[in-house]
């Protein structure tokens, strides 16, 4: 077992990272926060992905399973699946109207998590002003984590909105 | 009646073809693959949203839910709606043959 401890906020860097991993022989089994196991050895090659769960996840995840996808792991309310790579390209979401809803989907996700996150840095920056001593200084380092992941989920956010639109203009002239 | 859903989308046609006999999701996949000879590749969560909401619009039907496979079938109304579609792609076929032939 290998094991990393990293942390991703936008998917599709963490789905590059997880697939060159793939490639060198080491395929993805746990995830944790901040922490990833991979088993190492075998010749078989898989392509990875990682799927934001809807609502009702296991209607969702018996399909998908249905459907020859190979479940790896859950974290929150994403799911890693995988299929063994093939020459055709292994995509869950193929056409104009299913990628809008998915991204729009992630989107809200990365949106949530952003307010989510503002509020919790305001808040421990209020405390941080209002405290003393030792204790006001984990508000401080929180704060900052916070103020941080804003930023990053900020930049995820937008890259996902703009792909959402290129896709949405491109339906309106050429519907599937 | 189907005027308001016509036309279909690719996806949706297939998926409704496939189920004119029961089939779970690997099996709609294969027979879209194999019917349009690889052309059409329909992703795991595209055909799950398909099939979502063309349960809700009742033109499919769970089939037999033993185990957590879960296979569907066409209904009356989903066939109705393969008919019209049909009949559309016919006019679409026809008119562009014709056209085609007098560019000869």
């Amino acid at each position: 077992m290998k094991r990393y401890f990293r942390g991703f906020i936008d998917y599709e860097k963490e789905e590059k990272w997880i697939n060159e991993q793939s490639q060198k022989g080491r395929q993805l089994k746990k995830v944790f926060p901040f922490y990833y196991g991979f088993e190492e050895g075998g010749s078989e090659k898989y392509t990875y992905r990682i799927v934001l769960l809807p609502k009702d996840r296991q209607d969702y995840l018996d399909f998908l399973e249905s459907a020859g996808v190979e479940i790896v792991c859950i974290f929150n309310k994403w799911v890693y699946v995988r299929r063994k790579s093939t020459e055709e390209t292994f995509e869950l979401y193929t056409n104009y109207a299913s990628k809008i809803i998915y991204y729009k989907q992630i989107s809200h996700f990365y949106f949530y998590v952003l307010i989510f996150n503002l509020v919790a840095g305001i808040l421990n920056l209020f405390l941080f002003f209002m405290g003393e001593g030792e204790k006001s200084d984990v508000n401080a380092l929180s704060s900052l984590f916070n103020f941080f992941v804003v930023i990053l989920l900020f930049f995820a956010f937008k890259k996902i909105h703009r792909k959402k639109k290129i896709l949405q203009q491109d339906h309106g002239i050429f519907a599937d | 009646m189907s005027d308001e859903y016509a036309p279909l989308t690719e996806g949706v046609y297939y998926i409704l073809l496939a189920l004119y006999e029961p089939r779970h999701g690997y099996g709609i996949m294969q027979f879209a693959d194999d019917m349009s000879r690889g052309r059409v590749k329909l992703g795991a969560g595209t055909i799950y949203g398909a099939i979502k909401s063309l349960q809700k619009k009742k033109w499919i039907v769970p089939y037999d839910e033993d185990g957590r496979k879960k296979e569907y079938i066409i209904t009356d109304l989903g066939k109705e709606i393969v008919k019209k579609e049909v009949e559309r792609l016919k006019e679409l076929y026809k008119n562009g043959q014709h056209l085609l032939s007098q560019e000869e």
